[in-house]
């Protein structure tokens, strides 16, 4: 009694029930054909009670809805066409979407893999109002300063990050490493997962490594600890091994040298350290840089400095902000951000799409649906069934995606710029990335499904009637409203695109003031016993130019300290003779350079002469300056044999003589504005005018590509102590200088194109509907007299006037979403009218086109034919 | 035959008062779902017909609440059929059910009576 009942046995007993009637009736006298009608009869509805005794049964909805997903499956498995379209159209838009999640996830959302990361801060300045840049990173008095007297703070270090030397017995190479002071450590909070952290008394002879640079360099043995190699600068002894996931200040990482600082090593204005801060519990970044900004103040009376920096120091500003976002940087997370909309918006269109299918096939059933509904089927039970075949084809679509992105990501994130850190680790799909693809499912589900169930399920039994033919448009609004919203989002992508290829188009129009065919450029750090001074330094560069210059197909060799679009330029204050020592100076960019440089690279030289080789290695004071410098110095006057003086940490003048002016370039990013640079002769006013670090070789020759093992073999051959490094054509530093942008506007393109075929397909569907089910009513119109190309305006219009209404909004959309491109922009507004104009155009040209191939099945419809169909 | 051929009218059962009905013939012994009905019609004197279709849920909801159990056996002529007979619940159930029934039957039958006031009797 307390088993459940069978449902076959329920059904035995109506059977055993309609046999005892009938044998009743028979009895009666009725013939058995009647006595069998009548027992039906007097029974009533023998599938209805059945299907009551069902639902009365515990968990009878989740068995229903079994049976209903098996009926979907079924039913779909029957259009396998419409199948294969819808679940292929949900899979590459939830893949995209799962993809870009994952990215956005492993590099915006995750909390850096250090103690309370919440507090870490990025400590950085600014100066409104001076001739610094609008952000800038500070120096030591800062950290000195700061550290001893920030009340709000529970730790502070400072990073210096660049690339320099590491040589062991059988390697040398140049290798991505860092120079932080000791408290970095305890401030992220991570220990080596080998030997030790640094100590005071290690002073800077030591290193930390990186798990990393132990598995490729030292094969992970234990007994690197305690060795010495050369660092850098001298021989340093390798004290730890960091964990894998200590990879700070970027991922590339490799090597961290321990570097105090003392007071007494401070030159205040010497900036471009990265300095982090652990707030205390409770304290706001606010509050941070206001008390920052007040410690500030103090450091001129501390420190002393030229009266420039005291005037700077008034105007400076602290700038506090969260360690990730410092990491990621602004464009990189902006880029991040928009491609996820954009995913998500074409999986919006997708799932419009799908709507529209199933509302297609769900008109094409209409019929049938009337006829459930007539006997009995309930609202809920049309509704269930409409969910139950979204489900099937969401479902199966939802693991695809998690597939499709699985084996798609990392090729998609080898083209991505580097430099962002963790994505590499975004190519792994993560379980919420899974658990997200899921969430977009049900999202799926619910947007392409709802429509059609909504519909199913309206009392609209006068279908069964008419057949299904509606004569009236009232009943497609439903999918007009589709096609609206898919028109519109697939207008925002496409502005925003444009936007950025526009952007993308004046970027690498711009004149940056140097060449980038045919150039190949590298850089080599020789460490031999006679390089103690800059004559000699410079006479082995010389030589070395004429080596090059022999190899077959280079015609031109020069050598630059920082190159462009590969190394930023230091800065340094300088005063003409009509300057006073008070004003500050202003300040210059300064680099040097030898050989043919300005010829290799294309700079224009504009007025007086290039260095001579002699001027190499032979101290003087001669010096070149751009066309910014000559005019802001001396804006009446010929610059050439103008006096000018550099003035140094310790605050005194060297001068300096005028001897050319060349055009201005544009150092990191074409996007700034040139720089206004001071060319040095490669050695000098002094023999130890320069640290000895090593220039970048620019070659002028058509074998740009292929010069990368001959330039080997001749360092090789002088040098065999020395890395070569940063071997790049210039073609190659400037398609990198734009690769966030041409990344961003490439997959934001693909998408946007997505957006557009996804939307127009729509249109096309759902205008090709309506034609088809107003046959008959076109071949009326025709009958009466109606032109084939009146009826084809008709259609034509009518899907024109959607695709308008979808402009208007979608225009409405992007007037107020565009701005949020602002940082990927260059020389274009975010609200260009050009752009707006044309793509809305664009779109309503494709809408038109979308509504001319049904338009003209339209006209070509046969009266004849058309009415004897029915 | 008309007692056949007119369709019994809809709801001509009291809400509620199958399962009564039901109750009141099981109590007099073990039945199948059809002979309860021409039980019900037959002890009414042909004047209540049950709707077989409404029946059988009523003997389902019946017995999953306990009061009656089922099991299947033979017929009188021989056929296979499911028997209900009154479990001890069932049987509390139907005096409980009887007892509200007359209450209500006396209740109605005092509000029908052409003079209600006491004194006119």
């Amino acid at each position: 009694m307390f088993g459940r009942r069978s449902q076959r046995d329920f059904e035995d007993e109506i059977r055993a029930h309609l046999e005892l009637e009938t044998e009743r009736l028979r009895a009666q006298g009725l013939s058995p054909q009647d006595a069998e009608s009548v027992a039906r009869r007097n029974f009533g509805n023998v599938g209805n009670v059945e299907d009551r005794f069902r639902d009365a049964q515990p968990f009878a909805g989740v068995q229903g809805f079994g049976r209903d997903l098996s009926h979907a499956r079924r039913a779909l498995l029957r259009t396998p066409g419409f199948l294969v379209t819808a679940v292929g159209t949900l899979a590459l838009a939830i893949g995209a979407v799962a993809g870009m999640f994952n990215v956005v996830n492993t590099v915006l959302l995750q909390p850096l893999p250090f103690h309370n990361p919440d507090r870490l801060v990025a400590v950085a300045g600014s100066a409104p109002g001076s001739d610094l840049p609008e952000r800038f990173d500070l120096g030591m008095e800062f950290y000195l300063h700061y550290k001893e007297h920030s009340t709000l703070i529970d730790g502070l270090c400072m990073v210096g990050a660049g690339t320099s030397t590491l040589r062991t017995d059988s390697r040398v190479e140049r290798i991505p490493m860092a120079w932080p002071t000791n408290d970095l450590y305890p401030l992220l909070g991570l220990r080596p997962q080998l030997g030790r952290l640094p100590v005071p008394e290690d002073d800077d002879d030591v290193v930390l490594i990186s798990d990393q640079l132990w598995s490729s360099w030292f094969g992970r043995d234990p007994s690197v600890i305690g060795k010495s190699y050369f660092v850098s600068d001298g021989m340093k002894q390798v004290i730890g091994v960091m964990p894998p996931e200590f990879r700070f200040p970027s991922d590339e990482t490799m090597l961290w040298v321990s570097t105090p600082i003392r007071v007494e090593q401070v030159r205040p204005g010497q900036f471009g350290a990265l300095v982090l801060a652990r707030m205390k519990e409770g304290v706001t970044r606010e509050q941070l840089a206001l008390e920052l900004t007040r410690l500030s103040q103090e450091l001129p009376a501390r420190f002393g400095g030229p009266p420039s920096y005291a005037r700077l120091i008034e105007k400076h500003r602290a700038v506090v902000e969260p360690l990730l976002d410092r990491m990621v940087g602004r464009t990189a997370r902006t880029s991040l951000w928009m491609l996820l909309g954009a995913v998500f918006i074409v999986l919006l269109i997708a799932c419009a799409n799908v709507a529209n299918l199933f509302l297609v096939r769900a008109e094409g059933r209409g019929r049938d649906m009337a006829v459930r509904r007539a006997l009995g089927a309930s609202r809920a039970q049309l509704v269930r069934l409409q969910i139950a075949e979204a489900l099937m084809v969401a479902v199966p679509a939802g693991v695809f995606a998690v597939f499709l992105s699985a084996v798609t990501l990392p090729l998609f994130l080898r083209a991505a710029p580097q430099g962002i850190p963790r994505l590499d680790a975004a190519a792994g799909l993560e379980l919420a990335t899974v658990a997200a693809t899921f969430g977009l499912v049900l999202l799926a589900v619910l947007i392409s499904g709802a429509v059609p169930a909504l519909r199913a399920a309206s009392p609209d039994l006068t279908s069964m009637r008419d057949g299904g033919r509606g004569t009236t448009g009232r009943r497609y609004w439903v999918r007009n409203m589709l096609v609206v919203g898919q028109t519109a989002l697939a207008l925002v992508l496409l502005i925003c695109s444009a936007l950025l290829v526009q952007s993308f188009q004046r970027l690498r129009n711009v004149d940056p003031g140097y060449e980038t065919d045919d150039i190949y450029t590298f850089q080599f750090a020789p460490d031999q016993q006679h390089l103690t001074d800059g004559p000699a330094w410079g006479r082995l560069h010389v030589t070395f130019m004429e080596q090059l210059r022999a190899l077959p197909g280079v015609t031109a060799v020069g050598l630059v300290n920082n190159i462009p679009l590969d190394e930023g330029t230091a800065a340094g204050r300088f005063l003409s003779d009509a300057m006073s020592d008070e004003g500050g100076g202003a300040l210059l960019y300064q680099n040097f350079t030898a050989g043919d440089y300005f010829r290799v690279m294309g700079i224009e030289l504009l007025q007086g002469r290039a260095f001579t080789d002699d001027e190499a290695f032979t101290p003087n004071n001669n010096v070149i300056v751009s066309r910014s410098v000559a005019t802001r110095l001396w804006p009446n006057g010929s610059p050439l044999g103008q006096r000018i003086r550099r003035i140094t940490g310790d605050n005194t003048a060297v001068p300096l003589t005028v001897v050319g002016v060349v055009e201005d370039v544009k150092q990191d990013d074409w996007r700034d504005a040139g720089e206004a640079v001071v060319y040095f002769p490669l050695t000098g006013p002094t023999p130890s005018s320069w640290r000895m670090s090593s220039p970048a070789y620019v070659l002028k020759s058509s074998r740009a590509e292929t010069l990368q093992r001959e330039v080997r073999e001749l360092v090789r051959q002088i040098a065999p102590e020395a890395p070569v490094y940063r071997e790049y054509t210039m073609e190659f530093l400037a398609r990198r200088s734009t690769l966030e942008l041409s990344f961003t506007m490439l997959t934001l393109g693909v998408m946007s194109a997505l957006a557009l075929i996804l939307g127009a397909v729509g249109l096309y569907g759902v205008l090709s509907y309506v034609v088809a089910a107003r046959t008959r009513e076109i071949g009326v119109r025709m009958a009466l007299g109606a032109t084939p190309g009146s009826v084809r305006r008709q259609v034509v219009s009518q899907g024109t006037k959607v695709v308008l209404i979808g402009v208007v909004i979608g225009v409405a959309v992007a007037l107020a979403s565009t701005r949020f491109l602002g940082a990927l922009l260059y020389e274009v507004k975010s609200l260009d009218p050009v752009v707006f104009a044309l793509m809305s155009v664009m779109m309503i040209a494709i809408g038109m086109l979308a509504s001319y191939m049904p338009a003209r099945r339209a006209s070509s419809v046969d009266p004849i034919v058309s009415l004897r169909s029915d | 035959m008309s007692t056949i051929n007119v369709p019994p009218p809809r709801g001509s059962l009291l809400q509620g008062t199958l399962d009564l009905l039901i109750l009141r013939i099981l109590a007099l012994g073990s039945h199948h779902g059809h002979g309860i009905a021409m039980a019900i019609q037959a002890r009414s004197g042909d004047t209540l017909l049950v709707d077989h279709g409404s029946l059988y849920p009523a003997l389902q909801r019946l017995e999953s609440r306990g009061w009656i159990s089922g099991a299947w056996g033979i017929s009188d002529n021989g056929r296979r059929a499911r028997f209900y007979s009154l479990t001890a619940a069932g049987r509390r159930q139907f005096a409980v059910e009887r007892g509200r029934w007359n209450r209500l039957v006396e209740s109605i039958a005092r509000v029908m009576e052409p003079n209600s006031t006491p004194e006119k009797a």
